[in-house]
């Protein structure tokens, strides 16, 4: 059990960071309108993230991925917030973002689609894309000090040459 | 983003072994229960196709069929004006009460069509959605303490066919959509009396709907409705191996279904509210209870809104409303609001019954027959037992400072659980009673009053701890009501006691973790129920104790009827996980979207579960 693994995360640790670009991917925003990734990312990078208003730890994130839109918003940085919630509450989805007062771009997945693609495992889930569509970083869970960890990606991206950024 | 291929892939993994009880009255069983299941899922891309599949090695799952192979496969392009599905199909028009394809493998459900999807835009106004596939699920014969969730009694397909349309932005911000749905499925039942051989049942369906949405700057409303026309070929009665009864069947039935939301949110307060009102089959509850499933109802591909608030905290979710999506009205109204930079609040309420109540009627000859009683009001349901009324008021107070995240709720909700009742026509022998009919009743209702709350905090180094305690009293009521009416009149003019015994219950749950962002957390799990329904008691045998359990047990702390665990998980890179559980996990329902599986629990049980994307 050990050696297998051993063996599992030493294939896990190679394989991490081997397959970097993000699909052809449509979201479709809050306001009804859709709109493709790749043209998302000739603004800026990106910063993907799955929710749901019953993912209490998701809920706990949003206050910071707002604050990296605060932050980084004029250097072109933004942040995706693509909800996951089914029919049972993607009704209250509009009303908890307005109440909270945040200023995310909301897309609403109710299928899964796109988070299938990217194959999410557990949520939260965070791709950090730059204008190339390459994923430069993926995240699933959080806890807090993740933000910080967060932070420092969104930062060095955003502050990197314009060509990578 | 160029022409090059381009490749993803996604891994989870999950092992256990332990035993699981089968608690009885009078004696307990334990059996071995291992699972092994994993998945494999590759997305790979070229320009604008995609190509997903998902792999499946289990043998067996925690819930659900063993399988090995190819499970899921879909190709999919995306055109600027056009875009299409072949494969394995998920996805819904309007909030489902048509369609509505979607899995969660922890419940062991799968809608997904087997088919084509293509949507096309031919004008900017306009998209159409052309569906046609197929859908394939089993069914258990029951859920509870006992019942395998891993054998599936009865398999059952549908053939789907779908056209929709949808006018974009007619007004702005009106949006109006149509849809029609052909239907055939293919569902098994018991053929033969007390034999266990299967015969299958066609039923056809045809269901149009009409959705209409309207959203500004701070409002949103949605309304859908659906009807649906069906017919059972080839049937007129079936039988019932756990009645030993035969029972027949409507050929013809139809049933539609309402629903409607609307929200309200000005800035930093918001209000939404949800109607539904769906019936599309009510069968009488000895065919709910004795048939393997209602072959009446809408479709497998139907999915409508629960229309309750659906909480994730253990122990509320272990206690959900048992929606029933083909005969179900109510409404849920949910408040919240941002008071001030730390605190924010919710306040939701929901009520539901069902349209139909059913009474055994006992005639002057001493003949016996189900009596329905409709309810008419649309969207407003009733209080009267016989409908299983359910409410529930919630409220939540999340407090946020600095590093500090602090959530509590307090719950209160009633729901009738079980009800029957029998009308004699004439309630005695005596001149007064020989007038009267006598309405003898009998109700279970489940009252419960739940605390979650969720204590986090973050530490210097990345460090945290979260601390997660409930607390839940149950107060089962079980009821008879005798009242006595005057042949002739329709409301009762004389009420006996009415006599109730109530039998509480109470339950915790603390969990407590410590960990470093973003490398591990480990932590500790207690569950604990007063008395367990069955009346046995759990964890009693000093023998069958686990190590853990032997721990404690020796530092003489009570074990009985608790569950405790410890567990760990560890993240190998930023988006793989390792978790590690050891200790015993009390069964119970697990529900999603209004579907509820009972998950057996698993005592001495090593698990482990790995999630990885690349």
């Amino acid at each position: 059990m050990k050696r297998f693994l051993a063996s599992l995360i030493l294939f896990l640790s190679v394989l991490n960071g081997q397959f970097g670009i993000a699909p052809p991917l449509k979201f479709k925003l809050m306001n009804g309108q859709s709109v493709l990734l790749k043209d998302l990312i000739q603004q800026g990078p990106i910063l993907i993230d799955y929710w749901a208003l019953w993912c209490s730890p998701c809920l706990k994130e949003m206050p910071h991925l707002d604050k990296l839109q605060d932050e980084f918003g004029d250097e072109g940085f933004r942040v995706l917030a693509v909800n996951l919630d089914t029919e049972r509450s993607v009704s209250k989805v509009k009303s908890y973002i307005r109440s909270k007062g945040y200023d995310l771009e909301v897309a609403l997945d109710p299928a899964q689609e796109t988070y299938r693609m990217l194959n999410g495992k557990a949520m939260p889930y965070s791709l950090l894309v730059d204008r190339t569509g390459k994923i430069i970083y993926r995240h699933s869970g959080y806890a807090p000090g993740d933000e910080k960890v967060l932070w420092q990606k969104v930062e060095a991206l955003v502050h990197a040459s314009p060509d990578n950024s | 983003m160029g022409q090059e291929s381009q490749f993803s892939i996604g891994i989870s993994s999950f092992y256990g072994e332990g035993v699981t009880p089968i608690l009885q009255f009078g004696q307990s069983h334990y059996y071995d229960y291992k699972y092994s299941e994993h998945f494999l899922d590759v997305t790979g891309w070229r320009g604008d196709w995609t190509l997903w599949t998902s792999l499946e090695f289990s043998s067996p799952p925690r819930i659900g069929t063993s399988f090995a192979g190819l499970r899921k496969l879909r190709i999919s392009r995306e055109g600027s004006s056009y875009s299409f599905m072949v494969g394995d199909l998920y996805g819904q028009i309007g909030r489902g009460l048509g369609l509505n394809l979607w899995e969660n493998q922890a419940i062991d459900w799968d809608s997904s069509l087997r088919g084509v999807w293509i949507r096309a835009r031919p004008r900017d106004m306009l998209q159409v959605d052309i569906v046609a596939g197929k859908a394939g699920g089993g069914r258990h014969l029951g859920a509870g303490p006992g019942i395998d969730p891993r054998i599936r009694d009865f398999e059952e397909d549908e053939t789907v066919a779908l056209l929709s349309g949808r006018m974009e932005q007619l007004m702005p911000g009106v949006n109006l959509g149509a849809y029609l749905m052909l239907m055939n499925g293919n569902r098994q039942w018991f053929s033969v009396r007390r034999g266990e051989d299967l015969d299958t049942v066609k039923v056809s369906s045809f269901k149009p709907g009409f959705i209409a949405e309207m959203s500004g700057n701070n409002f949103d409303l949605f309304f859908e409705t659906a009807f649906r026309s069906n017919t059972i070929k080839n049937v007129d009665s079936l039988y019932s191996v756990t009645a030993y009864k035969w029972y027949r069947y409507d050929s013809k039935q139809s049933g539609r279904g309402l629903y409607f939301s609307g929200s309200y949110f000005p800035g930093q307060w918001g209000v939404t509210v949800e109607l539904k009102d769906y019936l599309f089959d009510t069968s009488s509850p000895e065919k709910r209870v004795h048939l393997p499933f209602r072959l009446g109802r809408s479709s497998l591909v139907y999915g409508p809104p629960s229309g309750f608030r659906e909480h994730t905290s253990t122990l509320l979710s272990r206690t959900p409303h048992i929606m029933d999506p083909e005969d179900e009205l109510g409404f849920q109204i949910e408040f919240n609001s941002q008071v001030n930079d730390n605190l924010f609040l919710i306040v939701n309420y929901a009520r539901s019954s069902r349209h139909t109540a059913f009474v055994n009627e006992v005639d002057e000859q001493y003949n016996s027959t189900l009596r329905k009683k409709d309810h008419t009001q649309v969207f407003v349901p009733t209080t009267d037992n016989g409908f299983y009324p359910f409410h529930e008021g919630y409220a939540e107070v999340n407090y946020r400072y600095d590093q500090l995240m602090f959530t509590t709720g307090l719950s209160q909700s009633s729901e009738v659980m079980l009800y029957s009742a029998l009308n004699v026509y004439k309630a005695g022998s005596s001149g007064w009673e020989s007038e009267r009919s006598k309405l003898t009743e009998f109700f279970e209702r489940r009252n419960l009053i739940s605390i979650p709350s969720e204590l986090t905090l973050g530490l210097p180094r990345g460090f945290n701890i979260t601390l997660d305690v409930e607390h839940q009293w149950e107060a089962l009521e079980l009821g008879t009501q005798v009242s006595y009416t005057l042949h002739g009149e329709n409301r009762p003019d004389s009420l006996e006691a009415v006599n109730v015994d109530v039998v509480p219950y109470y339950y915790r749950y603390v969990a407590l973790n410590i960990g470093k962002a973003s490398l591990f957390s480990v932590g500790f799990l207690f569950d604990h129920a007063s008395r367990i329904k069955t009346g046995n008691f759990f964890n009693t045998d000093p023998e069958e104790d686990n190590w853990l359990e032997e721990v404690l047990r020796r530092n003489e702390v009570d074990v009985t009827n608790k569950w405790f665990g410890i567990q760990g998980s560890f993240y190998i890179t930023s988006s793989t996980v390792l978790s590690l559980f050891y200790g015993s996990i009390q069964g119970g329902l697990k529900c999603d979207s209004g579907v509820c599986v009972y998950v057996p629990g698993i005592d001495d049980a090593f698990t482990l579960a790995l999630t990885a994307n690349f």
